[in-house]
């Protein structure tokens, strides 16, 4: 019964790209001179938790890959060669190629061989170059342990196989099984040693050659992985004779027994053996210290786990101290136990740390959650239709009827909000990109430039998420290009020669705003004054500044003196601009001449439900989004203005603001048309005010978006259509829309 | 009814490979046939939620079980007949490609098969409608079957029903 691994594909997939994400951002967040241990360990654990991983399903070319990456990895984590930038560089390139083999197995694109053996070859020549040296001195050292050792780093012809599993009786069974005919494609098992109580581990020989690594990611899979143990093939035996050596030393007597449970366990009772050992390695800083400690002998014992790679666990050097301790004193003996304890803490932190994250999340489809979603929407239009109906009875002798529709009112929103949430996802998400974004770009340009990321874990639906990260992408390239000026000229100007780029994202009364900022030279009204009146756009002198800012938003605009390979080409701010107004956002700009550019992305929280007000106009109702809505009034006779006899401004306190006759603009029939009898819903959009003229309110309610251009298409002036509670559709206002129409509508309503 | 009168069209085919079904209606005097695979549901007439400023043919959006769906009335389309509504009003619910759209008729008749030698090609003619989507016309004794392209209608730029990138693409 082999294994069925094609199901745990997606899973794979799916937990390298997160793994290479997450590899990413920690090295984007390394300090290269001062990098935190615990920081270059997690980075270790993704590189080894992929290659883990990627050997078990077979991927070997990713496995290689990592192979190497770990190594690297391992020498710096271990302090043996100074991080450097060029390694971060390699690092991440070496992260592309992975994500680009990862897409080959998934079906998509194609590998660049060349790419691969290039990325190979330059994280080998890190990993070589300055290592030499210890290397060789180890080599005069360790001279005694020479023997072994040489046999390890050769392909082992076959493997001693110690691992616990866990569970029942049958389950266990069940594992071992299917790990015997996966072990059995590498050779030959055979069970030699059963455990006689649960928990104890399994002893399991393997003759063949295979790698080690290999053999131990099928192991990974089923048993406990603290608990899995490879060795060489007859090396089992030397370890055991060696051990025997020491046993009648005082205080080492249960190690053996020990032994078999855990290598942990196994090594502790052995300091008490050498105490001049422990004292040595008490008075160092930890196990690190322990080894470059000059005066120790263990280093002998430490080189022999170089040569082969990081995840030897120190089984090796079972092998080759215990030799070497035979042969000469037994003060060397303690080294493996400090290298083994090492790795084990090493370890039990990534398993701790995985494990939270394991247990409290679920994947699942979005399509499901989509469904889900759409499910609610209807449950909340089941329920207003109830409540409609239900308000007609007689509240007295329908008492428990009116409680009960009360209390599935609360249940329903509560089941509405818990599933909407289920959607949101924080900023983070499109946020962890831009470190690299702005990395790559700078050292491109030649500019020093600063990123902060503010309100990562400002929460927004995952569609929006999707969908905002390439224009945000574009802003921020923007940004940095034409934005932040080169040091000499921030020099020049008395600032700092390195710029600063702000992410901003925060909450504002049911959107999410995401402000794009730096600190360089700002816009210049000129330039683009004169560059629009190069292209024709009709401009004038009198336009406000937001309204010259808008300019660059133009198609094909652009200010930059010469196209970049970054941009100026003047594609892209005319497609971010519509890219975001298809997802209900808008792009606002704040610019200051030598202080800098502010771009703000306003969008909505979620693109499937919003407050509405409804209002009346004949007899349709519409929806007037909420958020757009100041205040409504009844206009005053007094307040009516009327401009070359038509009456088209109403003056609400200081302020003169278009009317919007929503009866005249959709051509509604039967509508009130006496401006003094109906109701103003004075709207604000893009900073700019204007009155909804209609018939009268009907309610206030939370409405679920529905498309209209699904199956119809786009109508000016509505942005979309909902269910209403007696299951009419109603139509919902664009505003922003309506408001821009105040303005063109004027001279053609006079 | 409407099966009962299908039953001996169908056997009326013979082999049946060059058969296809068609739903007919009738728009005042005039019988229509429509492809039954883009035949949804047909339900009753409701009063449509109007969309401003759409062409008069489009009576608006209704709420098909959560879904909106535009309802076109063919007969102010193509010039035929008295629009309407009682309470016999029929509206085709029909599924074209991923859209779902309702056609207001007088009546639907009833599912007929046709052959491909019983449609002739329609003739050039003046009519509110272009002849363009207008397949053949189909013969059943002495009716006369106008087979229509009902897809090909319903996304053109004629029935304003889509934006105009979909309708070109």
């Amino acid at each position: 019964m082999a294994i069925d691994m094609s199901q745990f594909f997606q899973v794979f997939y799916e937990e390298t790209a997160e793994h290479l994400a997450s590899m990413e951002s920690l090295l984007l967040a390394l300090d290269i001179a001062n990098p935190d241990a615990e920081q270059l360990n997690a980075v270790f654990r993704a590189a080894h938790s992929i290659k883990g991983s990627a050997g078990t399903f077979g991927f070997t070319d990713l496995a290689q890959v990592t192979h190497i990456l770990e190594n690297l990895l391992d020498r710096i984590r271990k302090g043996e060669l100074a991080l450097r930038e060029e390694m971060i560089d390699a690092f991440l390139d070496a992260g592309d190629v992975l994500k680009v083999l990862l897409a080959v197995h998934k079906g998509e694109g194609e590998a660049n061989q060349v790419d691969v053996e290039t990325i190979c070859a330059r994280l080998r020549e890190l990993t070589t170059s300055p290592a030499a040296a210890p290397a060789a001195a180890a080599a005069t050292v360790a001279a005694v342990a020479a023997p072994a050792p040489a046999a390890a780093a050769q392909p082992a012809a076959g493997f001693d196989l110690y691992f616990v599993l866990e569970g029942d009786e049958p389950a266990v069974q069940r594992t071992l099984d299917a790990v015997m005919a996966e072990l059995g494609t590498y050779g030959t098992v055979r069970v030699s040693e059963r455990p006689a109580v649960a928990g104890q581990p399994w002893h399991v020989e393997l003759a063949g050659a295979a790698d080690a690594d290999l053999v131990r990611s099928v192991l990974d899979f089923v048993a406990r992985s603290d608990s899995i143990r490879v060795l060489p093939l007859g090396v089992a035996a030397v370890a055991e004779t060696a051990y025997g050596f020491f046993e009648p030393q005082p205080g080492n007597a249960p190690a053996p027994a020990a032994a078999a449970d855990e290598a942990y366990g196994f090594f502790e009772p052995l300091p008490a053996a050498a105490p001049q050992a422990q004292a040595s390695a008490d008075s160092a800083d930890g196990a690190y210290g322990f080894f470059v400690d000059p005066a120790a002998p263990p280093p002998a014992a430490l080189p022999p786990v170089k040569p082969d790679d990081g995840d030897g666990y120190g089984f090796f050097v079972d092998v080759a101290a215990p030799a070497a301790a035979a042969a000469a004193v037994p003060a060397p003996k303690p080294a493996p136990p400090v290298v083994v304890s090492e790795k084990a803490e090493a370890r039990r932190p990534a398993a701790a740390a995985a494990k939270p994250g394991a247990d409290t999340s679920i994947r699942v489809g979005v399509e499901k959650v989509d469904q889900l979603i759409n499910l609610v929407g209807e449950l909340v239009i089941t329920q207003a239709m109830l409540a409609e109906s239900v308000s007609a009875v007689d509240p007295v002798r329908f008492e428990r009827l009116i409680s009960g529709l009360a209390q599935l009112e609360r249940n329903t929103r509560d089941i509405q909000e818990s599933v909407m949430s289920i959607r949101m996802m924080p900023m983070s998400v499109v946020f962890s990109r831009f470190p690299r974004v702005v990395r790559e770009l700078s050292q491109k340009l030649g500019k020093k430039v600063e990123l902060k990321l503010i309100g990562e874990d400002t929460e927004l639906d995952k569609g929006l998420i999707e969908r905002i990260a390439d224009p945000l992408t574009h802003l921020v390239r923007n940004s940095l290009d034409h934005g932040v000026e080169m040091p000499d000229d921030r020099i020049a100007k008395g600032k700092q020669p390195t710029g600063t780029i702000t992410l901003k994202a925060y909450h504002q009364s049911g959107n999410v705003v995401i402000e794009v900022g730096d600190d360089g030279a700002g816009l210049s009204r000129q330039k683009i004054l004169a560059k629009a009146k190069e292209r024709g756009l009709p401009v004038s002198e009198q336009m406000t500044d937001q309204e010259v800012w808008q300019l660059i938003f133009e198609a094909g605009f652009s200010t930059a003196d010469q196209v970049t390979e970054v941009s100026g080409r003047g594609v892209g701010m005319d497609v971010v601009k519509r890219n975001i107004g298809a997802l209900g956002g808008r792009v606002d700009i704040q610019s200051m001449t030598g202080i800098g550019t502010r771009m703000t992305v306003k969008l909505p929280l979620t693109l499937a439900i919003l407050d509405g007000m409804s209002v009346a106009v004949g007899r349709e109702i519409y929806i007037a989004p909420l958020g757009y809505v100041i205040e409504s009034l009844q206009a005053d006779r007094s307040m009516i203005k009327s401009v070359s006899g038509v009456e088209r401004l109403i003056q609400v306190r200081d302020e003169y603001l278009p009317v919007i006759a929503l009866h005249e603009i959709f051509r509604i029939p039967g509508a009130v048309t006496a401006l003094d009898q109906g109701i103003m819903v004075i709207l604000e959009s893009d900073g700019v005010k204007a009155a909804l003229y209609v018939d009268a309110m009907v309610g206030q309610q939370q409405v679920v978006i529905k498309s209209l251009e699904s199956n119809y298409r786009k109508v000016s002036g509505i942005s979309g259509a909902t269910i209403m509670g007696d299951g009419h559709v109603a139509l919902i206002l664009d505003v922003p829309a309506l408001v821009g129409m105040a303005r063109a509508a004027l001279p053609a309503a006079a | 009814m409407a099966y009962d009168n299908a039953k001996p069209q169908g056997e009326d085919t013979g082999e049946g490979s060059f058969a296809q079904e068609y739903l007919t209606f009738t728009l005042g005097p005039e019988e229509y046939a429509i492809d039954i695979l883009k035949v949804q549901e047909i339900r009753g007439y409701e009063q449509p939620t109007t969309i401003a400023n759409a062409p008069e043919f489009i009576k608006g959006v209704i709420n098909l079980r959560g879904t909106i769906v535009p309802i076109v009335d063919l007969r102010i389309k193509f010039g035929v007949g008295v629009a309407e509504y009682t309470a016999f009003t029929v509206v085709i619910i029909l599924n074209i490609g991923s859209r779902v759209v309702g056609i207001v008729v007088d009546g639907v008749s009833d599912v007929t098969s046709l052959r491909s030698d019983q449609v002739r090609p329609a003739p050039e003619f003046a009519a509110t409608v272009s002849t363009h989507y207008i397949e053949g016309l189909g013969t059943l004794g002495e009716r006369m079957l106008i087979v229509v392209d009902i897809e090909k209608l319903m996304l053109s730029a004629e029935m304003a029903l889509v934006d105009d990138a979909v309708a070109h693409a």
